[in-house]
């Protein structure tokens, strides 16, 4: 048995100790199953298709059970009803991939807008300090080789 | 006479349909259509239409295609004659052929 402490960090997010991943042979993408019990215990294991016959297609077959006997089922009148809820499901499945989808690509935006804002501020501070350094009588050479230059006119305006 | 009937779909079947789909996406809407298929067929026939599954004789199994079955109970609440008040399907899981 390995046991294990985990750190939850921004947005819920957990790190798989490394030999946990290696022991159960999960590769990037793999998904997992987890489990809250009502004793409020956090169980987490590889989420595997259960074959007939399998040990986890009986524990599947009793899970279900214990869910219509716990109440945690939805009653359908017809099989039409059925098809219909089945149907809006995965319209909202789509719709929250789809919300997913877009909130990825805004973070990946606003990572690259924060670091555009950084190069920017290197590039003013640098701008900013040329004219101080060359009133204290350093060479400007020193200013020629640093990176990346502001146009001057920027730098002109900038003083104005 | 037909009997009322009513489907009952335990909150772990979903999951376990969610995870077929998660494993083979391609087959999503081919799956959802299969199962509402083969509902229809048995809520249109009985279990008499499905196999026996597993021991106990009350679970039976159905195919969805050639790679997954589902696995169901049939229950008929009957009066103290025999005879059929309402027949209740519970769905129990959808599993995988062995290979």
């Amino acid at each position: 048995m390995i046991r294990s402490l985990v750190r939850l960090r921004d947005r819920n997010q957990i790190t798989l100790p490394t030999r946990v991943a290696e022991q159960l042979a999960l590769d990037t993408g793999a998904l997992l199953e987890l489990t809250l019990t009502d004793q409020g215990h956090l169980e987490m294991r590889p989420a595997r298709i259960a074959t007939v016959g399998s040990p986890e297609a009986e524990r599947e077959e009793r899970l279900a059970r214990q869910d219509i006997e716990q109440g945690r089922y939805t009653k359908f009148g017809s099989v039409a009803q059925f098809k219909n809820d089945l149907k809006q499901r995965r319209q909202k499945e789509k719709e929250a991939e789809e919300r997913r989808l877009m909130m990825e690509a805004l973070q990946s935006l606003t990572g690259k807008v924060r670091e555009i804002q950084v190069e920017l501020d290197q590039m003013g501070r640098v701008v900013r300090q040329a004219p101080v350094a060359a009133a204290a009588g350093a060479p400007m050479e020193d200013f020629d080789q640093q990176e990346p230059q502001m146009p001057a006119q920027s730098a002109a305006a900038e003083e104005g | 006479m037909a009997v009322p009937f009513d489907l009952i779909v335990p909150d772990s079947f979903f999951f376990e349909l969610g995870l077929v789909l998660q494993q083979f996406p391609d087959k999503q809407e081919y799956l959802d259509a299969k199962l509402g298929d083969a509902l229809e067929f048995l809520e249109k026939n009985g279990p008499s239409v499905a196999s026996p599954h597993g021991s106990g004789g009350e679970k039976f199994a159905v195919p969805l295609d050639g790679e997954f079955v589902l696995v169901f109970l049939w229950k008929t609440d009957r009066d103290g004659d025999g005879h059929p008040l309402a027949d209740h399907l519970q769905l129990l899981t959808v599993e995988q052929k062995k290979r």
